[in-house]
C-alpha cells in the first residue's frame, strides 16, 4: 500500500515537473535540435541540375582543345597511361624551358609513329630505334638526342632470357622452342634480338612458334610463366629480373646507341635547336626530378646526350636487311 | 531579472519537486548536449569517411580506367561505371572521358550540362571534391585526372542522404535514452529526497517549537552529512539562544538596577510608550522622577505625558521625540518645562533615547530638575542686566544734558531690562505732568497718554510727605474701556503700591500697579511706574510695561534705582535752569544799576543846575546889585543883603537835600532805625501813609554793610510802595533774632499787590521786578535771604533775613 501511495506521490510530482517543464522543453529543446542538425549540414559550393538540363547528343566530347604549337608523339613502351604520363611531364617541362606549347599525340595502334611524323601529325617523338629508323627511312626524320640509361651509358643492349628453371643454355638450343619478342617495332625487344639470333644462326622459322607480346613486361611475364620458352628483353629489365632469380639471361648483345627523341623535317631549325639544347639540359635526378613523372622507368632516366643519324648506321643496315623498315 | 522572477514563479513550491525538476532538467540538458555532440561527431566522421572513401574509390577506379581512357575503350569504361553505380546505392552518378574518349556516363536521360561546368572547375583545381546542391539533395562530386595534365577524368557523385539518415537514427536513440534517463533520474531523486527530507521535517518541527519559546528543544544527530551538520547547527543555535536569553534576563535585571541607581543620584528616568495604544503613556518612572513632580511612582504609571508637560511645550516636545525615531537614537540634551502636582513649573534638563521595554519600543526620558539652577541663572542675568543698565545710565549721566536725554535714557533702560514699551512723564512746577519720552507706543496711544497726563495732577501733600496722583482713576477707566495696544488688560483700579511691605520701606515707592498682581495673571502686560528722583517729591514717573509673569519685584527695585538717578539728573537740570535764569536777571540788574546810576547823576546834575545853579546865579545877580547899592543906597543894600542871606541859606538847604539823598548821614550818625524812620517819614508819611512800627530797640549797632544793606532794602521797598502799592498802611518790622544770629526786616503793605510770575515777564513792571531782584541780591551778598509774597489785591510782603557775623566778644569769650 505504501509503495502505491509513494508511487502516486511521485507521479504527481513528476507530472508537476513535466507540467512546468513542458514549456521549457518544447520551447528550448526543439529549436535547439533543429538548429544543431542544421548546423551539421555543410554548405553546397555549387548548385546543379542533374536531370532537367541534359545535353541532347548521345555522345559528348569534353571541351578540352589540343591547340598546342607542337605535337609530341611516342612509341608505346609501358602501359598506355604511364607512357602518356611520362611524356606529358616532359612536355610540361619543355614548355617551361622553351616557351612553346606542346601537345601529346596519343599513340594509335592503327597508325605507326613514323607515319604520324611524316604526315605532320607529330612534330617530335620519343621513339625507339626501330621507329626512328622507319621514320628516317620514310621521310628523313632526324634524331636530336639519345638517352642515358641508369648506368649513365648512352647505349643499350638486348638480352635473351629463359625461365630460371629452363634447361636451355645457348642460343642454338633455342631451335625448336617457342620464342617471344616484345613489340614488333621494339629495338631491344625485336631489332637487336633478331641481330643476335642471326649472328647465332637461328632463323625465325626454326622456332616451334614465336609471338610478339607487344611489350617487355608481357615478354617477361610470358617467359616467367613458361608460356614461351625464351624471350627477348631489354637488358636492364632482364638483369634486374635475373638478379631476383625470376629469369635467367641466355645471351646479352653488344651495346648499340640508345633510343632518343626525333624531330620531323617540317619543324624549323631554330625550334629544333632550342628544343635540343633544352633536352640536353634536362637533369632527371637533379633539379628537374619533381616535374617528371616516374622518369626512371623511361629509357633515358639520366637525361640526354646529343645524337646524330650517323650513330645508328649499323642498326639501320640491320633493320633494312631484315625488312624492318618496310612499312606495313 | 524579470525573466528569472517569472521562471521562479512558475517553479513548483515543494523542494522535492524542485529537485526532481532540476535533475530532469540536467538529464534533458545532458541528453540534448549528447545528441548535439554525437550528431556533430557522427556527421563529421561520416562525412570525412565519405570523402575519404569517395576519393579513394575515384582515384583507384580512374587508375584502372586510365589505359581505357587513353585508348578509348568506351565499352570497358561504361561497364566499369555501371558496375560502380549498381554496387553502391549512395552513388548517384559516374562519368569519365579521356584524350581520345568522349564522355561516358551513367545518366539514363542524357548528360547534364551543369556537370561540364563542374568538370571545368575540377580541372582547374586538378581534381578533388566539390559539394553540389542537386534536385534530390547534397551530392559530393569526386573527380580524378589520372593522366597527369592530360585531359582525362573520372567523376563520381555520392549522395549526402545517408549521413542525414544515420544522424536522425542516432538522434532518435539518444532522445529515447534521455526520456528513459529522465524517468529513472526522477524516480531516484524522489526516493533520495524523501529519505533526505525526513530529518529536515523533524528539524522544522523543532524550530517551530523553538519559535514558540521552548528553548530546550534539541535534535539527536545521527548522521554526519549536511543535514546532520544542520542539526548540530540547530543545537548550537538553540544553546546560544537559551544562553542569550538568560543573559538578556540578567541584563534586564542589571538594567533595572541601573535605573534605580541612576535615580538615587538624582537622575529622573521615565519610559514612555512610543507607539500603539500606549503611545505617550508613562510605562515606568523612577522615584526621583516622581519626586520632581510631587507624585508617587505608582500614581504616574499609565498617565499620559501631556498631563505633566507644560502646555506650551507639548508641540515642541512631540516634534523632539518624533525626531528620535527618524534620525539618531540619542538626542542632545533639551530643556523642557513640566508642571508638578501643585501646578508649579519645573525646568528639566532632559535627554532621550529609544529603548526596548517589555517587548515594545519606548522613549527613555532622563531628566534632572534644574529649576533652582535656572532661577540662579536668571538672577545672575538680572544682576548683569542691572549692572549694564546702571553702567549705561552712568554713562548717560556723564554726558552733557541734551534735549533728548530722557528718550535716550528710556531707550537704554528698556534695552537693559529687555522690555519694549515705556514712557516718561515729568511733573512741571504747577504739578501738571507731561509725557516727555516714549518708546514702543504708537502716535495714537501717545496722544491718548498726553491727554490723560494733561489732567493728572500730583499735588504735594506735606502731611503725608508724598505726591499723590490725582485723576489716576480716569487713567484706569480709559484703559479699561479702550482696546489698548498693550494687550488684553484686565485692569482694576490702580492704587498706591502698598502690597509689598519691603518695597514701601525700601524705596518709599509710590509705584502704581494693579491689584491683580496679587491674585492671578489676568493681563498680558503689567504697567508699573516708578518715581523719578525723590519718592516723596518725584519730578516725574518712569512707566514700563512688563510681561505679566516677569519677576516684577526685583525689576521694580532696579527701575527705582534708575529712576532715582534720572531724578537727580532732572533736579540738576532744573537747578541749572534756575541758575541760568538768575544769571540772566543779574545781568539785567547790573544794567539797571548802571542805568540808575546814570539817572542819579543826571538828576543831581539837573538839580544842581536847576536849583543850586539858579540860586547861585541869582546870588551872583544879587551880589552885583548889592555892589551897586552899596555906593548908592545903603538901605536897599541892607535889605538886599538880608534877601541874599536867605537865598544862600536856601541854596545850602537844597545842597544838603541833594547830599542827603545820596547818602543819609543819619545812618552813619544815628544808626539804622533812625535812618529808616527818617526815610519812612520823608517818603511815606508825607504821602499820608500810616506807618506801623514793630521795632525792637537795638542794643548795638550792626556792622555798617549790614546796616547799609538793610537800609537800602527798606529804601527800595518803601520807594516801591510809594510808587506802585497805593497802600494805606505799611507795617515795618525790624528785629534782631539773637537765637538765629540774624536780623529780620519785614515790610508789608495792604496795597494792590502784584502777580509774582508776571512781574518778571512784563516789561511794564520789570523795574519793580528788578527792584525785587536787586533787594534779594543785596541780601544774598551777605548770605541772607529775601522772600516776597504777593498776590493781586492782597498786598505785598518783603521779608529779609540777614545773618550777623560772630561777635567779637563771643569770639573772645
Amino acid at each position: 500500500m505504501k509503495a502505491i501511495r509513494l508511487l502516486s506521490v511521485f507521479s504527481a510530482q513528476l507530472w508537476a515537473c513535466l507540467f512546468h517543464l513542458d514549456g521549457l522543453l518544447v520551447g528550448l529543446a526543439s529549436p535547439l535540435m533543429v538548429i544543431a542538425l542544421a548546423a551539421c549540414q555543410p554548405k553546397a559550393e555549387y548548385t546543379v541540375q542533374l536531370w532537367t538540363n541534359t545535353l541532347q547528343e548521345e555522345s559528348v566530347s569534353p571541351i578540352i582543345s589540343a591547340s598546342a604549337q607542337y605535337q609530341i608523339g611516342y612509341d608505346r613502351r609501358l602501359e598506355p597511361k604511364d607512357d602518356l604520363r611520362q611524356l606529358a611531364s616532359l612536355a610540361r617541362w619543355l614548355e617551361s624551358q622553351t616557351g612553346y606549347s606542346f601537345g601529346i599525340l596519343i599513340a594509335n595502334p592503327n597508325q605507326s609513329i613514323a607515319q604520324a611524323l611524316c604526315e605532320g601529325k607529330a612534330d617530335f617523338a620519343v621513339v625507339g630505334t626501330v621507329s626512328y629508323l622507319q621514320a628516317h627511312e620514310l621521310c628523313g626524320v632526324r634524331i636530336m638526342v639519345r638517352g642515358l640509361n641508369l648506368e649513365g651509358k648512352d647505349n643499350y643492349r638486348a638480352a635473351i632470357v629463359v625461365s630460371a628453371e629452363s634447361q636451355l643454355s645457348t642460343l642454338s638450343d633455342l631451335r625448336g622452342h617457342s620464342f617471344a619478342f616484345g613489340a614488333y617495332t621494339s629495338t631491344q625487344g625485336h631489332l637487336i634480338p633478331r641481330l643476335m639470333l642471326k649472328k647465332a644462326g637461328v632463323e625465325l622459322s626454326e622456332f616451334s612458334r614465336y609471338v610478339y607480346t607487344g611489350s617487355h613486361t608481357a615478354t617477361a611475364n610470358a617467359v616467367s610463366s613458361r608460356q614461351v620458352d625464351a624471350g627477348a628483353l631489354q637488358d636492364t629489365l632482364a638483369l634486374s629480373l635475373a638478379q631476383r632469380g625470376l629469369l635467367r639471361i641466355l645471351a646479352l648483345s653488344e651495346p648499340y646507341p640508345s633510343s632518343g627523341i626525333v624531330v620531323a623535317p617540317q619543324v624549323p631549325a631554330a625550334v629544333v635547336e632550342q628544343v635540343q639544347q633544352a633536352l640536353l639540359r634536362l637533369q632527371p635526378l637533379g633539379k628537374d626530378a619533381d616535374l617528371l613523372y616516374d622518369w626512371q622507368r623511361t629509357e633515358m632516366p639520366l637525361g640526354f646526350v646529343q645524337a646524330s643519324d650517323a650513330d645508328y648506321q649499323e642498326l639501320y643496315q640491320i633493320a633494312k636487311r631484315i625488312s624492318l623498315l618496310e612499312m606495313p | 531579472m524579470k525573466m528569472l522572477a517569472a521562471i521562479e514563479k512558475r517553479l513548483p513550491r515543494r523542494l522535492t519537486s524542485r529537485i526532481i525538476l532540476g535533475v530532469v532538467g540536467i538529464v534533458v540538458g545532458a541528453g540534448m548536449v549528447t545528441t548535439l555532440a554525437i550528431n556533430q561527431i557522427l556527421a563529421n566522421s561520416l562525412r570525412s569517411q565519405l570523402i575519404r572513401n569517395g576519393l579513394f574509390l575515384t582515384q583507384s577506379l580512374a587508375e584502372n580506367l586510365a589505359n581505357h581512357l587513353v585508348e578509348g575503350n568506351l565499352a570497358s569504361i561504361q561497364l566499369a561505371l555501371n558496375n560502380l553505380k549498381d554496387s553502391n546505392p549512395d552513388i548517384v552518378y559516374a562519368f569519365a572521358y579521356g584524350p581520345a574518349t568522349p564522355i561516358v556516363h551513367t545518366f539514363s536521360d542524357g548528360f547534364p550540362a551543369d556537370l561540364l561546368t563542374i568538370d571545368q572547375i575540377s580541372w582547374q583545381r586538378s581534381g578533388g571534391v566539390l559539394l553540389l546542391q542537386a534536385e534530390n539533395g547534397l551530392i559530393w562530386d569526386f573527380a580524378f585526372y589520372p593522366l597527369d595534365g592530360v585531359p582525362a577524368v573520372l567523376h563520381i557523385g555520392v549522395s549526402e542522404q545517408r549521413i542525414l539518415s544515420e544522424q536522425w537514427e542516432i538522434t532518435r536513440i539518444v532522445i529515447l535514452l534521455t526520456v528513459l534517463g529522465c524517468l529513472l533520474a526522477a524516480l531516484m531523486t524522489f526516493g533520495i529526497t524523501r529519505l533526505a527530507m525526513l530529518p529536515l521535517v523533524e528539524l522544522t518541527q523543532r524550530v517551530r517549537h523553538l519559535g514558540k519559546g521552548n528553548y530546550d528543544q534539541r535534535i539527536t544527530v545521527t548522521l554526519g552529512d549536511e543535514i546532520g551538520e544542520l542539526g548540530q547547527a540547530f543545537n548550537t543555535m538553540a544553546d546560544n539562544i537559551q544562553h542569550a536569553i538568560e543573559r538578556l534576563k540578567k541584563s534586564e535585571r542589571g538594567y533595572r538596577a541601573l535605573l534605580t541607581a541612576a535615580g538615587e543620584v538624582g537622575e529622573g528616568i521615565a519610559l514612555i510608550g512610543e507607539k500603539g495604544d500606549k503611545e505617550g503613556e508613562l510605562l515606568y518612572v523612577n522615584e526621583t522622577f516622581a519626586r520632581i513632580l510631587g507624585y508617587n511612582p505608582a500614581d504616574l504609571i499609565g498617565v499620559n505625558i501631556s498631563a505633566v508637560l507644560h502646555p506650551n511645550e507639548l508641540q515642541e516636545t512631540q516634534k523632539f521625540w518624533l525626531s528620535l525615531q527618524d534620525a539618531a537614537p540619542h538626542t542632545e540634551t533639551k530643556e523642557l518645562k513640566v508642571l508638578d502636582r501643585q501646578g508649579n513649573p519645573h525646568i528639566l534638563e532632559t535627554s532621550s533615547t529609544i529603548v526596548e521595554y517589555e517587548e515594545q519600543r519606548a522613549i527613555a526620558w532622563f531628566a534632572r530638575d534644574i529649576t533652582q539652577r535656572k532661577m540662579q541663572e536668571a538672577e545672575l542675568r538680572l544682576r548683569n542686566r542691572e549692572l549694564k543698565a546702571l553702567n549705561t545710565l552712568a554713562f548717560a549721566l556723564n554726558q552733557p544734558y541734551q534735549k533728548d536725554f530722557l528718550a535716550y535714557v528710556l531707550h537704554e533702560t528698556l534695552q537693559a531690562l529687555e522690555l519694549s514699551q515705556g514712557w516718561i512723564t515729568v511733573i512741571e512746577e504747577d504739578t501738571r505732568s507731561e509725557v516727555v519720552a516714549s518708546e514702543g507706543i504708537d502716535a495714537d496711544t501717545r496722544n491718548l497718554l498726553e491727554d490723560i497726563y494733561r489732567n493728572l495732577f500730583y499735588p504735594y501733600e506735606p502731611q503725608q510727605g508724598i505726591r499723590k496722583p490725582v485723576g489716576l482713576d480716569n487713567l484706569c477707566e480709559i484703559f479699561e474701556k479702550k482696546d489698548t495696544p498693550f494687550g488684553n488688560l484686565t485692569v482694576l483700579k490702580p492704587k498706591i503700591m502698598a502690597a509689598k511691605q519691603d518695597w514701601q520701606e525700601g524705596y518709599k515707592n509710590p509705584a502704581i500697579t494693579f491689584p491683580s498682581l496679587e491674585n492671578t495673571r489676568p493681563a498680558d502686560n503689567l504697567f508699573v511706574s516708578v518715581p523719578l528722583g525723590s519718592p516723596q517729591k518725584p519730578l516725574g514717573f518712569l512707566w514700563v510695561a512688563f510681561p505679566s509673569d516677569s519677576n516684577i519685584e526685583y525689576q521694580i527695585g532696579l527701575l527705582s534705582t534708575i529712576a532715582h538717578q534720572i531724578g537727580i539728573v532732572l533736579e540738576n537740570v532744573r537747578l541749572w535752569e534756575e541758575l541760568q535764569e538768575k544769571e540772566r536777571l543779574r545781568a539785567e540788574l547790573l544794567h539797571k544799576a548802571l542805568q540808575a546810576q546814570e539817572d542819579e547823576r543826571y538828576r543831581i546834575a539837573r538839580e544842581l543846575h536847576d536849583e543850586t545853579g539858579q540860586s547861585l546865579n541869582a546870588l551872583v545877580f544879587g551880589l552885583k546889585a548889592l555892589e551897586t547899592s552899596l555906593s548908592t543906597d545903603v538901605e536897599q543894600a541892607k535889605a538886599l543883603v538880608t534877601r541874599l542871606k536867605a537865598a544862600v541859606a536856601d541854596t545850602i538847604r537844597e545842597l544838603q537835600t541833594i547830599i542827603y539823598d545820596l547818602r543819609p548821614t543819619l545812618l552813619d550818625d544815628l544808626g539804622l532805625i533812625p535812618a529808616v524812620r527818617w526815610y519812612a517819614e520823608t517818603r511815606l508819611e508825607t504821602l499820608g501813609i500810616e506807618v506801623v512800627w514793630q521795632v525792637d530797640e537795638l542794643s548795638t549797632r550792626f556792622p555798617s554793610q549790614v546796616e547799609t544793606t538793610l537800609f537800602r532794602i527798606a529804601q527800595e521797598a518803601m520807594t516801591n510802595i510809594s510808587k506802585y502799592a497805593q497802600a494805606r498802611e505799611v507795617r515795618i518790622e525790624l528785629r534782631e533774632q539773637r537765637e538765629k544770629n540774624r536780623v529780620l526786616l519785614s515790610i508789608c503793605d495792604d496795597g494792590i499787590g502784584f502777580d509774582v510770575d508776571q512781574v518778571f515777564k512784563e516789561p511794564v513792571s520789570l523795574n519793580q521786578g528788578l527792584g525785587l531782584i536787586g533787594m534779594r541780591e543785596r541780601a544774598e551778598l551777605l548770605g541772607g535771604t529775601l522772600e516776597w509774597r504777593s498776590a493781586p489785591g492782597q498786598g505785598t510782603c518783603i521779608v529779609a533775613k540777614i545773618p550777623l557775623p560772630q561777635r567779637k566778644g563771643e569770639q573772645d569769650g
